[in-house]
């Protein structure tokens, strides 16, 4: 009836596993916990494991029902009639959409991925998410940009999420710019997925920053209630189960959380992924069907995150000596060596350091990702030193300070896994959001942070005639200010030294309406500095060429004026950072280039509906440039925001399972001590003391790692940012949330256990029998 | 009787403090020798030498013939696994699993399959007086049922000795009474001989044989032939 070999190894695991599940209600909060924890790390990596389907995804639906203007494109083909088309887009509350004007020239264009029929002049196809805004109340001042008739839903084949917001109007050709081609093919074959290089490294690094804490956690919540399991080696050790078997056991017991960690985490990663067809978490808008990790990238998931746990397990172990008396810790030399623990982070800062932009040509992300994981992953291992260090150097202080410092000198290891995952989180999102903050692009506008930007919009049209009836309807506009119309345009550069000026042409009242000038006649030329207040300094009679378009070829050369008075930067330059001109129309003379004509309108105080109404009054087929706030986010502007947003809901959720970590090492210490409590009540001891005892356990390791992510997480940051060639912010409010919220989760950890210890120090603890 | 277990010369020192200096012993089969002696003499010391559970500075213990210092660390585990049982006074127990899972426990170690495990230690139970606590977890049980437990795990793989250190320590009178006559019934009845350190000396009319340690050395003395 024995078992062989093979079976009492698997005996030995079941043993672990029974063990793991066995305790009653404390053994299955902690396994609870575990397997909360890790299924969160599991759910975040398969996320992570589905990016690139997801791209890959959106990518190929987008480009299905791309209308190409190429020659492959436009090759007839027979039976198909040709489709004329323009893209549009329009932006509503925040968010820009866009879709396109159709116009079907024969009876049968080709088809367009999710659309079933080619709207006709006058009706229009939206995307359910457009429908539904639109039928909403929320949706009323965009109803006027859309008065066609509703002839159908763009299917989801035609649509890369399903909130996103998408249409087609029917037009007449009459009404579509001019020379636009008709198509026969709808659809463009995928490229090589383009990133925008500035969002490149801190997707990385979030990358980074979200999952070294998943692994610190896995291997922390492995090894929690690590001084209780040591207990159950050594009585397994006295009746005799062998080393190898005690590791076996010990190996088994973590696998539970580990695998139950794994079905949990698929059982989030499945409950998140069909909820993202109904919300779209940080204005992110994906069909669940497409978030489908990689078979290659989950099945190491699937392997690494047991692995981890079992290694994290076995880890501890190495120092612990497991014998049928009981355990030994710190076997084998000093207990906690500095050097090896810094060899990570100083590898880490080594290569950041040769990434600093006055060393290397270009920072090379693979280096700067590999640094950043060294420091993060490194740091959780110093701070355990840096703790024993702390306890055991603390001699003074009350009571409470003492019971709690030699408490931890002699096992903290519990409290510093749990605080591990978090800090590593911390320091990070603080880098990571220094990051985001520096190469923001919103950042370099924040020269446009004033009241006067604040409520301006404006538009550009190629049209003078429209302009100036435009500027007459907008006029007339409910919750519009003032309305300047003025023609922009620019200076190609033959005599680069000078950069790009622009060039600002307006009658006198217009360009007094734009800023203060005492003196104007038609003739007068008035020179304004650059952000930074630097004047544009050329000599003069230098030509330039000009152009309204940057992307067209120069056309019209103009020599730099005689006279040109000083005044100060006016307020109609959105995100024009260098210096400029404004001209009277004499000033520019002959030279009559293809010139801008824009439109700013001023509202009357915060009014973002307003905004609406002349976007209303603009239109959506009209042929002016989408009318947006000086300060409205662009995409790029949004993605970072969305990244940050992420960054910050990951550090809540960290922390919270901090503080749940927290609470369970605490009730532990609690249960294990209640004897040693009681004793302590009974010898006079007062409450307050030992409630303060449990305090200074929580917090110490918090604020310590709170501390150390500070410190990290800001030389990170600047060791990161080196990297660039870019000024430097931080985000010092989101630091310090996350420190208040520290200190709150250590309350709250403290307070929920403060019941448990009450009971404790009853005398009913003292008693043996 | 031939001798099972046989200590010559035990010294044994924990830093600079001697739990033994010269100790000797021997227990035959199925005897039962009382180790007694005042606190910090060094009894639990030698009863650890004895069960191989620490390695003597000087000296040997051999059973059955066998050295235990030149087992290997698995040598002795399976000799603690097979030959031997153990009762302590704490901590012997797994406090997360039942008595019946933690009396099969042993015999689970040893590859012994689950069911066939816990029929034996359900016996076990039984014969201790204890088989209505087979589902409950120490803890939940009064200290005596909880020792009882701890013998019908120390006798469920029928060892050869059974050691037991301060049994009855923590209970009262009565409890200790029933633990320690049931000790002796059930070991007597299994053929293992009984290693006993205690101080009581009530315990000493349940020996064979008392073995006094005083500062590290022992004082053998027979009362029953």
């Amino acid at each position: 009836m024995s078992l062989g070999r093979t079976g009492r190894c698997f005996a030995d695991f079941a043993l672990g596993a029974r063990l793991a599940v066995a305790g009653g209600r404390g053994s299955v909060v902690r396994l609870v916990w575990i397997t909360v924890g890790i299924g969160l790390g599991v759910a975040a990596l398969l996320v992570a494991a589905s990016a690139s389907a997801v791209l890959n995804s959106h990518e190929e639906r987008t480009h299905a029902r791309a209308i190409d203007s190429s020659a492959i494109a436009l090759q007839p083909v027979p039976g198909v009639s040709p489709l004329y088309s323009s893209y549009i887009s329009t932006e509503f509350a925040g968010r820009r959409f866009g879709g396109a004007m159709l116009f079907a020239d024969g009876p049968n264009p080709p088809r367009i991925p999710g659309v079933d029929v080619v709207p006709k002049p006058g009706e229009v196809v939206l995307s359910p998410a457009l429908r539904d805004l639109l039928a909403d109340q929320s949706g009323e001042l965009l109803r006027p940009r859309f008065p066609q008739r509703v002839v159908g839903l763009i299917g989801d084949e035609g649509l890369s999420g399903p909130s996103e917001l998408h249409f087609y109007v029917g037009v007449e050709r009459a009404e579509l710019p001019e020379g636009v081609v008709g198509a026969y093919v709808v659809g463009v074959p995928v490229g090589e997925l383009y990133f925008n290089p500035l969002l490149v490294l801190p997707a990385v690094i979030a990358t980074v920053v979200l999952f070294v804490p998943v692994v610190v956690f896995v291997a922390g919540t492995a090894r929690l209630s690590a001084s209780a399991r040591d207990r159950r080696l050594a009585a397994l050790r006295l009746i005799g189960a062998d080393s190898g078997q005690v590791r076996r056991i010990a190996a088994g017991e973590s696998l539970v959380g580990a695998l139950a960690g794994l079905v949990v985490g698929a059982g989030f990663f499945s409950g998140g992924r069909e909820l993202v067809d109904r919300v779209s978490p940080f204005g992110v808008s994906v069909f669940a069907r497409d978030i489908r990790p990689s078979i290659p990238l989950a099945l190491l998931v699937f392997a690494v995150v047991p692995v981890i746990a079992v290694w994290a397990a076995l880890f501890a172990l190495r120092s612990t000596l497991i014998e049928p008396l009981g355990v030994r810790r710190g076997v084998g030399g000093p207990p906690r060596r500095l050097w090896w623990r810094l060899l990570p982070v100083l590898a880490g800062v080594a290569l950041l350091a040769g990434q600093h932009r006055g060393m290397a040509s270009e920072a090379r992300p693979a280096l700067v990702v590999l640094g950043v994981v060294l420091i993060l992953a490194g740091m959780p291992m110093v701070l355990p030193w840096l703790l024993e260090r702390c306890a055991g150097r603390s001699r003074g202080g009350p009571l409470s300070w003492q019971l709690a410092m030699r408490r931890m000198e002699a096992h903290g290891g519990a409290s510093w896994r749990i605080v591990g995952g978090f800090t590593a989180l911390l320091a990070g999102g603080i880098a990571l959001q220094a990051l985001l903050l520096t190469v923001d692009p919103m950042r370099h506008n924040e020269y446009l942070d004033r009241a006067d930007d604040r409520d301006r919009a404006w538009t550009a049209t190629s049209d003078a005639e429209s302009a100036r009836v435009l500027a007459e309807r907008l006029r007339a506009t409910p919750g519009v200010a003032r309305v300047v119309s003025y023609d922009v345009v620019y200076t190609r550069q033959p005599l680069r030294e000078f950069g790009s000026l622009e060039l600002i042409v307006a009658p006198c009242p217009a360009l007094r309406e734009l800023t203060p000038i005492a003196n104007c006649t038609d003739g007068d030329v008035f020179a304004y500095p650059d952000r930074d207040g630097e004047n544009v300094r050329v000599p003069v009679g230098t030509e330039f060429a000009l152009d309204a378009d940057s992307a067209r070829a120069a056309q019209v050369s103009w020599r730099f004026p005689e006279h040109v008075r000083p005044v100060a930067r006016p307020a109609a330059h959105l995100r024009w950072i260098g210096p400029g001109l404004l001209l009277t129309p004499a000033a520019i003379g002959g030279a009559v280039p293809e010139l801008q004509h824009q439109v700013s309108v001023w509202l009357s105080g915060h009014d973002s509906l307003a905004l609406e109404q002349i976007r209303n009054v603009i239109g959506l087929t009209r042929q002016f440039a989408l009318p947006t706030l000086a300060m409205t986010a662009s995409d790029s502007e949004r993605t970072y925001a969305a990244i940050r947003g992420l960054v910050t809901v990951s550090s809540a959720v960290t922390l919270g399972l901090a503080a749940g970590g927290l609470l369970v090492v605490a009730f532990e210490h609690v249960r294990q001590r209640r004897r040693q409590f009681a004793v302590l009540a009974a010898t006079g001891v007062p409450y307050s003391t030992l409630a303060l005892s449990v305090l200074w356990q929580n917090a110490v390791p918090v604020l310590l790692g709170t501390g150390g992510a500070l410190v990290c997480g800001l030389g990170l940051a600047v060791l990161v940012l080196n990297t660039t060639p870019m000024p430097q912010h931080y985000d010092w409010e989101g630091i310090a949330t996350m420190g208040v919220a520290a200190v709150l989760a250590v309350l709250l950890a403290t307070v929920l256990t403060l019941p448990q210890l009450r009971r404790a120090m009853r005398p009913e603890g003292l008693r043996t029998e | 009787m031939s001798e099972l277990l046989v200590a010559k010369s035990l010294a044994k020192s924990f830093g600079k403090t001697a739990a033994l200096v010269d100790a000797s012993l021997s227990v035959r089969a199925g005897e039962l020798v009382a180790v007694m002696g005042p606190s910090g003499s060094g009894k639990s010391t030698l009863l650890h030498c004895l069960a191989g559970i620490l390695k003597p500075d000087a000296g040997a213990v051999t059973y059955r013939g066998a050295e235990l210092s030149a087992m290997s660390d698995s040598e002795r585990s399976a000799l603690r696994r097979n030959d031997f049982g153990f009762v302590f006074q704490f901590g012997q127990l797994v406090p997360e699993l039942t008595f019946l899972e933690n009396v099969a426990l042993p015999l689970r170690l040893g590859g012994t399959r689950r069911a066939e495990a816990e029929r034996v230690a359900a016996q076990w139970l039984d014969r201790l007086e204890v088989a209505d606590i087979a589902a409950k977890r120490p803890g939940e049980v009064s200290g005596g049922q909880g020792q009882r437990a701890a013998v019908a795990r120390a006798l469920a793989t029928t060892p050869k000795v059974l050691f037991a250190d301060e049994p009855t320590g923590a209970l009262d009178s009565l409890n200790g009474e029933r633990v320690l006559r049931l000790l002796f019934e059930a070991a007597k009845q299994a053929g293992a001989a009984v290693v006993i350190v205690t101080h009581e000396p009530r315990v000493a009319a349940y020996a064979d044989r008392e073995v006094v340690v005083r500062d590290g050395r022992t004082q053998d003395a027979e009362l029953v032939a």
